[in-house]
């Protein structure tokens, strides 16, 4: 009778351990589960200097969200793939990212050629690309999420603030690639708008480089403000003989679309100081969100590390990516797509959103001016986030695709000279 | 058991069955709703909340569209052409385009339409038309939104959305759409678009699955405020309601307005708990919340708790049913499992139910004790280490503004030193980096003698600028910064000569803000040098001190605490009382006159510039003061933060729960082990009801202490007024938010109060007397009349008032007495705590007037200290506590006849406050003695009766201690007649009962001599219980009313 009363007892204590282990599992579900997301950058090569900064800032907020529960109670994988600074691996690595690793979005590429390049991918595939890198705009896709600013966000912002500050004549000096050779054409227009003038455009490439000869223009022309486009080493060459023809930032400011933080660590700020940047992000920009985002990058990667408009657009292209993914409750990417229209996010810049039609990011646009302790005093912003518009009014979409495909053809079928 | 209850009839046992089954079916039910019931509700609400915010963007797309549309219309560009180009035919093209516009406005719903040339001059307007011609206001204090929404639209050539706020302009708030207006290629201006902010409102109207509490709630941020955008089912003013942002507890709509999306349960705007669904609209940077109250969501939880506990009541109502009737003993049921072969092996000593009692309360006293000590380190721990971030943020703040000005006068170095900068362009450059920096007020380049020219001594170009207006001066044309001048400073020079670089603080004179002047501002001054490091001269930059004082008075500090920034020989930069200022006074010098020993120790410390966190001991205070110091970076000042530890520790009436939680585990706990101890025959029954009475009577007085100690908090909206800094904290509130709604600037009157007596004759009245004072400025308020009312008075004596003017402040003072209406909460007695309040309020209530404590007239300020009180002022039964100023928000329920009155200044009262509690020996020995008296002459009655004693001579005694109970409540009821039942009374109550049921007893030992039950087991358990049953009631009341 006590042998059954005390295996009763045991049932019951079983019972109960087993409805307990039941409702633990039932609402505290397992996180070992992960959600792989691809991250797609140059790790060798010449753009891995610019690009692994940008791994990093991605990496960060990817370990921020596992740190704080993963996303639908898994964790992230990051699967860095190294586009190796050369199309044609950014366009193998994303396919293999998307097929043989199944990851459920890319945030990666770097030059709009890379860019231009996978973009046929992802869309092909149904899969999701963020790109966090200021861009000629005059594209979109269902399957692209553009995080950083394009001309209407930063270039015609610099334009205008050097219009009504600095002076009407402008030179135009950029390397021969696509961002410059499309931002230019929409500056033309948008001085002409103002009653400014061109009085000159000029392009680098590498196989001319005729800097000299270009300084010697602006010397001779006297333009009010030279916009500067120039990509990579190329501008320390062409501010070095600038000043060495005795053109200070006080005689002619520079008003320079591709100059961050990285860059006056990398060239030095001797012949740069005093002079202009616009980008939606500085380092120094005051407000606190950006102070917690500096300060967690240099608690992680250094005191040394520099901060620039790319990572912080990386960063935050991990968390409306994430965001998105809790509305849909899924990682699916139609789903996703749908709910990252109007996503917004408190960015180190400011409160950004994902525009519903072009998905697009809205950003903040700055004005700095070089100071010798290689960071920016912001002189202008927007206050709030200027909305996207990646086809400007001055032509119609099937025109500026028609300029593209000109430029393209012009390139032997590539989008840079090179 | 179910084998034992067989035997009874079914129809009894089918309650338990029906018993059992509802108590799982509820147990099961209430687990799946505890789990379920807020997530689901939070999924609801976030439907509805992208449902709403999913018509309110296509409601956005529409308008921008219908603005687009606007400024693309050859009408608009026709008409622009000729607003733009003077035409003769303005009048008639006008006219024209006022049809066109009209015709429109049912259709394309804008409130208004606005044309604005690039000079931001708006040209057309379609109806409020006496604003055309006028600019567009862009100063920072004016909001000017619209012109922020214009400079966007303008330079990024994109349509834009206007932050929603007042208008200066229209003197209503607003939203606009700017589109820029492009005619043949060229940018003519921008159209403004007024969107109809009741429609995105009326989105959030619809309480449609929002059950009795739901609502839609719209804010946005605006500066370091939540502002609310639209009326909310609770609250039809909330519109333009601001609350503070990062705010200890932030409400739920925080999370929306920066920009987040999010579901969970936090506080809402009236600081009730919520479910809630967060999203951001973008486009017009609105956050919306969607909510219900948890109450309402939790309603059905506390249905089946009731349920279930019923379910329990009918169980053991049925079980002892059954006792009694079938004489079924249901705790035998449970035998099989004391003859478990485990349970067998347990001794008796420990499988005792009061052993496990025991068990269980010395858990839960620890548990409670652990969580409450790690707890309230963690809250000290956290508190301090907010202090130190708010310290280290306003440091960098400060060096962040330092950090500019060192970079500008470096950048100016440089370019002089390497031909960068011409010297032709000397004044343009100086212009230029004041424009660009709103921070500095003036630049002086000082070239040193014949620097800048072989064949001038002196050159010094400057620029100062004044309102944004530009002046231009030289220097040495005013004096010779070379020379040492009495009459102009000109340490500026030498010193940076000297030292290569120096920061010069300001020179102010004045005891008060409103009479604080800056002789000399804040500056830098650098020396440079040309390329052969030979000296050229010294720049001299001077700027805005005020916004370096508003970092360091600003940091969230705690009552008590407050910041001071010091030089870098120790004196004080900012210190909450000026007059630290403005005299030079040291760290040291302070902490001397406070003999602080360990402050001066500390203040050593800092001046060897390192970040420190310490603790010092003010000999006339007990609590300790905590100090943290941060130095900054760019020169040697220090900005530091002194607050007390009692200030960020646990909420006191946390703190009093988890004592009282302790007490009471620690009493079970020992009553436990008594019985324990009992029922092993280790002491005897009379031993045990002594001890567990001297428990409960030490926990009776130790529950007392805990109350003495632990006030209850005072919850009111007010804002305390406690130092200089909390004050213009509170002003420039005022201010802002009487510019955001277009009024003239408030008049400031500062105002003062001494008091000598004050007497509380009745429940709501007090008897006050003592000095009233105000000061009048006599140029600025020469028409205000100088008269001072206090509203609550029921009768008030102003004498004649004695005057006195001072440079150019005239003091009114008033000799006051009278008596002033002001309730007096009672129910707590004699634990009671009262706030004694005086309402001032200036004669002139049309006038948009408040009333500013006048601190610097009190030599401390500090509550603790009590100003405003006469130093022989003193109450014959309380204790001064505090005394402190502070503004309580009113809503007006009038406008006195005045159509001016309900301005930003008519919310605010000006109201003194004495917090007082009571001393406790006069009622101990008036009410809490003789009741002890009377309970002990009961008990004695009741210890001396025997069964065989004459009823009658047991019953006269309980009579006549029962009439003089009656008369010592009556005395008590006529000296605090109130509303409700004073704490105290609870014991007389209890006494009343005890007479009752002693003389119920004496009745029924008489009339049952032969219930032997009654006559040997109740008659002798009533001796026991007397006290123990007297002295747990009075520990549930106490614990009832005052946890």
């Amino acid at each position: 009778m006590v042998q059954k009363k005390s295996l009763l007892f045991l049932f019951i204590v079983c019972g109960l351990a087993v409805v307990f282990f039941g409702y633990y599992f039932f609402f505290f579900p397992s996180t070992h589960e992960t959600i792989k997301v691809g991250i797609l950058h140059s790790l060798t090569g010449p753009l891995a200097e610019y690009e692994k900064p940008v791994v990093n800032a991605t990496l960060l907020a990817i370990e921020e969200i596992n740190n704080n529960g993963g996303l639908l109670g898994k964790k992230l994988l990051p699967i860095i793939k190294d586009g190796r600074s050369i199309t044609k691996y950014f366009v193998e690595e994303a396919r293999n990212l998307i097929i043989q690793d199944k990851v459920a979005v890319i945030f990666g590429c770097w030059e709009s050629e890379h860019r231009k390049a996978v973009k046929p991918i992802v869309e092909h595939y149904n899969s999701l690309l963020f790109y966090p890198v200021q861009h000629e705009g005059l594209e979109d896709s269902p399957n692209i999420v553009y995080t950083s600013t394009i001309p209407n966000q930063q270039a015609i912002p610099a334009v205008t603030w050097c219009l009504q500050n600095l002076g009407t004549s402008f030179f135009l000096v950029g390397s021969d690639e696509l961002f410059p050779r499309a931002t230019n054409e929409i500056l033309k227009d948008t001085i002409a708008l103002f009653d400014g003038t061109v009085v000159a455009e000029e392009y680098i490439d590498d196989s001319n480089v005729n800097i000299e000869g270009i300084v010697q223009k602006i010397v001779n022309l006297q333009p009010k403000v030279i916009i500067n486009t120039i990509i990579g080493d190329n501008n320390l060459e062409f501010f070095k003989q600038l000043r060495a023809a005795g053109i200070t930032s006080e005689k002619i400011p520079i008003m320079s679309l591709c100059i961050d933080e990285s860059d006056l660590k990398k060239y030095g700020i001797d012949y740069m100081v005093g002079d202009y940047s616009a980008w939606s992000h500085f380092q120094s920009i005051d407000r606190i969100e950006n102070k917690l985002f500096v300060e967690k990058i240099h608690k992680k990667y250094g005191h040394d590390y520099t901060v620039s408009d790319a990572m912080e657009a990386a960063y935050f292209s991990v968390y409306l990516w994430k965001q998105a993914v809790v509305k849909a409750n899924t990682i699916n990417t139609a789903n996703v797509q749908i709910s990252l229209k109007n996503q917004a996010f408190d960015a180190p810049e400011g409160i950004i959103y994902v525009d519903d039609t072009t998905l697009h990011t809205s950003s903040v646009s700055s004005i700095g001016k070089i100071r010798s302790d290689k960071q920016f005093t912001i002189l202008w912003n927007s206050v709030r986030a200027i909305r996207p518009m990646p086809y400007p009014f001055f032509k119609s979409r099937k025109e500026w695709d028609a300029l593209l495909e000109q430029w393209f053809a012009q390139w032997g079928n590539k989008w840079s000279k090179e | 058991m179910v084998k034992r209850i067989k035997k009874i009839p079914l129809f009894m046992q089918l309650p338990f069955y029906l018993l059992v089954i509802a108590i799982t079916v509820l147990s099961i039910w209430y687990l799946y709703l505890h789990h379920s019931l807020i997530p689901s509700t939070e999924k609801h609400l976030q439907k509805i909340a992208y449902a709403t915010e999913n018509a309110i963007q296509s409601y956005l797309k529409t308008i921008e569209k219908n603005a687009r549309f606007f400024a693309e219309q050859q009408q608009t560009k026709n008409f622009m052409t000729t607003l733009t180009s003077l035409d003769s035919e303005i009048k008639q093209q006008e006219k024209n385009y006022d049809a066109f516009i009209i015709s429109q406005q049912e259709t394309l719903y804008f409130k208004d339409i606005l044309l604005i040339n690039l000079d931001k001059k708006i040209l057309y307007a379609t109806t409020t038309k006496d604003i055309v011609g006028q600019p567009l206001t862009n100063s920072a204090d004016s909001h000017g939104f619209l012109s922020q929404s214009f400079d966007r639209s303008i330079m990024s050539l994109t349509a834009d959305f206007s932050e929603y706020g007042h208008d200066p302009l229209f003197k209503n708030p607003t939203l606009f759409i700017t589109v820029p207006i492009i005619i043949d290629n060229k940018i003519k201006g921008v159209l403004a678009y007024e969107c109809d902010v009741q429609k995105i409102a009326s989105f959030t109207q619809n309480y449609t699955g929002l059950g009795e509490t739901g609502e839609i709630v719209l804010a946005q941020q605006s500066g370091s405020f939540i502002l609310f955008v639209a009326p909310s089912r609770h609250d039809n003013d909330l519109a333009f309601k601001r609350i503070k942002l990062f705010s200890k507890n932030p409400p739920a709509i925080q999370q929306s307005v920066l920009g987040k999306q999010g579901i969970g349960t936090a506080l809402d705007y009236r600081t009730v708990p919520v479910v809630a669904a967060w999203t951001f609209i973008t486009k017009i940077n609105w956050g919306m919340i969607v909510k219900i109250d948890q109450a309402e969501v939790l309603h059905p939880l506390y249905f089946i708790i009731k349920l279930l506990l019923l379910c329990f009541v009918f169980l053991i109502v049925w079980a002892i049913f059954i006792e009694r009737i079938y004489h079924e003993h249901i705790s035998q049921h449970f035998v099989w499992f004391n003859n478990l072969s485990v349970i067998k092996k347990i001794p008796p000593t420990i499988k005792n139910c009061f052993f496990f009692l025991f068990l269980i309360s010395c858990a839960l006293l620890l548990k409670t004790a652990c969580s409450f000590y790690y707890h309230s380190k963690a809250i000290v721990n956290e508190e301090t280490l907010n202090i130190i971030k708010d310290i280290k943020n306003g440091a960098a703040e400060i060096d962040t503004i330092l950090k500019k000005i060192t970079f500008i006068s470096q950048s100016i170095a440089d370019d002089l030193r390497f031909n960068r900068l011409s010297k032709d362009d000397i004044a343009k450059r100086i212009k230029r980096d004041l424009t660009e920096n709103n921070a500095i007020l003036g630049i002086t380049i000082a070239f040193a003698p014949y620097k800048y020219d072989p064949e001038k001594k002196l050159y010094a170009p400057t620029v100062n600028k004044t309102n944004n207006i530009y002046q231009e001066t030289m220097l040495e044309d005013l004096y010779d910064y070379t020379l040492t001048d009495s009459q102009h400073s000109t340490s500026w020079y030498h010193k940076a000569i000297q030292l290569g670089s120096v920061w010069l603080s300001p020179e102010k004179h004045g005891t008060e803000k409103h009479s604080l002047e800056k002789i000399i501002p804040a500056a830098y001054a650098m020396a440079f040098f040309d390329s052969n490091k030979e000296l050229q001269g010294v720049i001299y930059i001077t700027y805005n001190f005020s916004e370096i004082e508003r970092i360091a008075a600003y940091s969230s500090l705690a009552r008590k605490g407050y910041s001071i920034l010091l030089s870098e020989h120790n004196t004080f930069l900012y210190h909450p009382v000026h007059s630290f200022i403005f005299s030079e006074k040291t760290l040291i010098d302070y902490a001397q006159e406070i003999a602080s020993q360990s402050l001066i120790d500390i203040a050593h410390k800092i001046s060897q510039h390192a970040s420190l966190l310490s603790t010092y001991y003010v000999p006339s205070d007990s609590q300790p003061m905590w100090i943290y110091a941060q130095p900054l970076t760019t020169n040697n000042w220090t900005l530091a933060a002194i607050f007390s530890k009692e200030d960020i520790s646990m909420p006191v009436s946390s703190i009093r729960h988890n004592f009282f939680l302790i007490l009471l585990y620690a009493i079970l706990s020992l009553c436990f082990l008594c019985a324990y101890a009992f029922s092993f025959k280790k002491i005897s029954l009379l031993s045990c009801v002594i001890m567990i009475n001297l428990f409960f009577s030490i926990g009776l007085i130790a529950l007392w202490r805990i109350i003495q100690k632990t006030p209850s908090a005072q919850t009111t909206d007010s804002t305390v007024i406690t130092d200089q800094a909390s004050l213009d904290k509170f002003l420039d509130d005022l201010f802002e938010e009487s510019t955001r709604k277009q009024e003239e600037p408030p008049i400031q009157i500062p105002c003062g109060l001494l008091l000598y007596s004050l007497d509380m004759p009745k429940p709501d009245e007090m008897i006050v007397s003592g000095y009233l004072w105000t000061k009048y400025d006599i140029e600025k308020h020469k028409n205000i009349t100088h008269k001072i009312q206090l509203p609550h008075a029921i009768k008030l004596i102003l004498d004649t008032p004695a005057t006195s003017i001072q440079q150019n402040w005239e003091t009114v003072t008033w000799n006051i007495r009278g008596t002033i209406y002001e309730k007096q909460h009672y129910g707590h007695f004699p634990f009671d705590k009262q706030q004694m309040q005086i309402t001032i309020e200036h004669h002139d209530i049309e006038k948009n007037i408040i009333l500013t404590p006048d601190l610097e007239d009190y030599k401390k300020i500090s509550p603790e200290e009590t100003p405003g009180l006469d130093k022989h002022f003193t109450l014959s039964e309380f204790n001064i506590e505090r005394a402190f100023f502070n503004y309580k928000r009113i809503e007006p329920v009038t406008n006195y006849g005045f159509t001016q009155y309900g301005k930003t200044t008519d919310h605010y009262q000006l109201i003194y406050n004495l917090i007082i509690t009571r001393g406790l020996l006069s009622p101990f020995i008036l009410y809490f003695l003789p009741l002890l008296v009377i309970l002990f002459s009961l008990f004695s009655v009741l210890v001396i009766a025997k069964r065989t004693t004459e009823p009658l001579s047991i019953i006269t005694p309980y009579t006549g201690l029962f009439f003089a109970l009656v008369l010592l409540h009556r005395s008590l009821r006529e000296q605090y007649s109130t509303g409700t039942t004073l704490y105290i009374e609870y014991a007389f109550f209890f006494a009343y009962v005890t007479i009752i049921l002693l003389v119920i007893h004496t009745v029924l030992v008489y009339l049952y001599p032969h219930w032997n039950y009654y006559q040997h087991k109740i008659f002798p358990l009533a001796k026991l219980i007397f006290w123990p049953l007297q002295l747990v009631a009075w520990l549930i009341t106490t614990f009832i009313i005052f946890y």
